[in-house]
């Protein structure tokens, strides 16, 4: 079984690093799909390679918040050097690379939903994709965009407990 | 898979008279379309594949009633350049200018200019072809006749030009070639004169302005005769030259690079590219200009929206959106007798096409006159080599639409053509008096039922 997964994260682990040059690795035998069954493929001390066109990262581990998976398998076999966000989702713990993002609108998300295009502080305006709750001192450092609301308009962030809080607006990660 | 968004395009505006080193007193706007619709490549055919569509107004001596306002087509992968006349009878024809024959290659048309490269006082036809390069001379009979440009212009280029700017007065051609430089040549009434070039070394030019592949240029008077300016567009900035027209080189300098420093709601950053760029004069106005912006679609789904561009004095430029309800496909400007500017705008929304009016009063005011649901399905031709689907390409890609005052030139009417080099459509705008609306009506005129496109035919 551990044979089996070294196998299937390397074989991922190349997808990861050539899929800008080759077509067809998310079609790679046993590639577990972010959302899919997951919990039932992965055993509770192991994690999985993903990629998907939102997810490039580890699954693995159970949790409740996203706390629960600072210890977690994912985070443990996590082996991608890049900007990365570790989250608890549908049970699972993820560790994943964040993408880059660009907001050209306001009210227009350039990041695969769930994600948010959020601005990293102190990075000259550099923007992530990201899942987890967005932290903040002031509502200025809140992301730019602003999901519209019930009837069409746009609200405003504001920052409340140091966490970024938008009207109507649930964290998909806790 | 993913796909590398490398779809960059480069803006080019000359304001003021080029004319490869003599004044003019009267220029004309040419230039083709940028169509960066992201990164979307379908069966090879490229985003860049009908960016070189071109209509054209061809002037000639009016002879008596005659108001048949001919145009000058071309539809690149098509067998080349037509002529569309609008009959007295109001029926329109579309007749080929058949290319001198050679025995090297396929004639690929890739640009055109329109100016009297005879000195007769009838506008000719100069095509930029991947094959070889002619000129159509109009022979005072209603027709062309094609021959070889040698006579006209020494060495004229032949290559992958991407902007062909004329100047009917100068009978003067400045061409970018091979994205290598721009070369000018120049027509001497029947001597051909010597071309001066390259003038602008694009390389260097990309490098100071990261730009890229050129795809649109306009050229247009300076508003306050104060000489020549040049704007090559890059990712979200303008390269501004301004060029000593004097210089036997035409000498040009890098004056600045202009950028987008301040954004309206909701915009947040630069548009990468300014599609469909035209020059928008208006008496009293910074150097103005109309455009849809658009950005590769990994920035997400950022809706097409026609765009005001203003060059104040200084190092910026400023975008301003004209808010409709509907996303803009192409669109197509007319001086209006009263000094403003009407802008015809096709575009789609949920329940289809829409052609809409928008009157700009004022550096920046405008109006939407107007809205009304319109039938619009340009086309791309059978590409046999890719089988029954052909190629496709995004519906924005390469559609011109032509705005043009009533040949009366008394009325308030102008007319709005788009040519797919299958059906002709033209809109018919009557201006209402006082608060009354514009009338419009829309015409479909089927000139071809099925062409082939050439560029992929096995």
């Amino acid at each position: 079984m551990r044979l089996v997964w070294i196998f299937l994260s390397l074989t991922s682990a190349f997808c990861f690093l050539s899929m800008s040059m080759v077509s067809g690795c998310g079609d790679e035998p046993g590639m577990v799909t972010d959302g899919g069954t997951a919990s039932d493929a992965i055993p509770d001390d192991a994690s999985v390679m993903v990629r998907t066109d939102g997810f490039t990262g580890w699954i693995g581990g159970v949790c409740i918040v996203n706390a629960d998976c600072l210890d977690s398998p994912a985070q443990r076999d996590f082996a991608f050097t890049c900007a990365d966000e570790t989250y608890c989702l549908e049970g699972l713990c993820h560790v994943a690379c964040v993408s880059q993002c660009v907001m050209v609108r306001s009210d227009v998300n350039p990041c695969i939903s769930p994600r948010i295009c959020t601005q990293l502080p102190g990075s000259g305006g550099m923007a992530v994709c990201k899942i987890t709750p967005v932290p903040c001192t002031t509502a200025a450092t809140c992301p730019l965009y602003k999901p519209a609301l019930a009837d069409g308009g746009l609200g405003e962030w504001t920052c409340e407990n140091g966490i970024c809080q938008y009207p109507g607006y649930v964290n998909p990660t806790q | 898979m993913k796909k590398c968004a490398c779809a960059a395009f480069v803006v080019l505006w000359q304001i003021g008279s080029l004319g490869c080193g003599s004044a003019a007193a009267h220029t004309s706007i040419r230039g083709t379309d940028a169509s960066p619709d992201g990164a979307t490549v379908a069966n090879g055919a490229g985003i860049f594949t009908y960016i070189r569509n071109d209509l054209q107004p061809v002037q000639r001596p009016k002879v008596g009633t005659d108001s048949s306002l001919p145009l000058v087509s071309m539809v690149v992968g098509l067998t080349g350049v037509e002529i569309i006349h609008r009959q007295p009878d109001g029926t329109f024809t579309a007749t080929p200018v058949v290319a001198p024959p050679t025995a090297q290659c396929v004639h690929a048309p890739v640009g055109l200019a329109v100016m009297d490269v005879d000195i007769d006082g009838r506008d000719d036809i100069v095509v930029l072809d991947l094959c070889e390069n002619w000129v159509a001379l109009d022979d005072g009979l209603g027709g062309y006749t094609a021959t070889r440009p040698d006579k006209y212009f020494a060495n004229l280029s032949v290559g992958d030009s991407a902007l062909v700017i004329d100047d009917t007065q100068n009978g003067a051609v400045l061409v970018e070639s091979n994205n290598q430089g721009f070369e000018c040549f120049r027509s001497g009434g029947g001597v051909a004169t010597p071309p001066q070039g390259p003038i602008v070394d694009l390389l260097s030019v990309m490098q100071t302005a990261n730009t890229s592949v050129f795809a649109t240029a306009l050229y247009a008077p300076s508003s306050d005769g104060g000489g020549n300016k040049l704007l090559l567009q890059g990712y979200g900035s303008f390269a501004e030259f301004h060029a000593d027209s004097s210089a036997p080189d035409f000498a040009l300098s890098l004056e600045q690079v202009r950028n987008q420093r301040s954004f309206e709601e909701p915009y947040l950053s630069p548009f990468w590219g300014l599609d469909h760029l035209q020059l928008m004069p208006l008496s009293g106005c910074p150097d103005m200009a109309l455009a849809v912006g658009k950005v590769p679609p990994k920035m997400g789904p950022i809706p097409l929206k026609l765009q005001v561009i203003s060059f104040p004095t200084g190092p910026e430029f400023t975008v301003r959106e004209v808010k409709t309800s509907f996303e803009v496909t192409t669109m197509g400007l007319v001086s209006m007798r009263n000094g403003h500017m009407l802008i015809g705008v096709l575009g789609f929304d949920a329940s289809g096409a829409v052609f809409s009016l928008v009157e700009v009063t004022a550096c920046d005011q405008w109006q939407i006159l107007g809205s009304w649901p319109t039938e619009f399905d340009w086309r791309t031709p059978d590409a046999p080599a890719f089988g029954s689907f052909g190629p496709r390409v995004p519906k924005s890609n390469g559609i011109r639409l032509l705005g043009m005052a009533a040949p009366d030139g008394i009325t308030d009417k102008y007319m709005f053509t788009n040519y797919d080099g299958f059906d002709l459509r033209i809109w018919e705008v009557t201006l209402g008096e006082g608060q009354a609306p514009p009338v419009v009506t829309a015409k479909r005129v089927r000139l071809h039922a099925t062409r082939m496109d050439i560029s992929f035919a096995n």
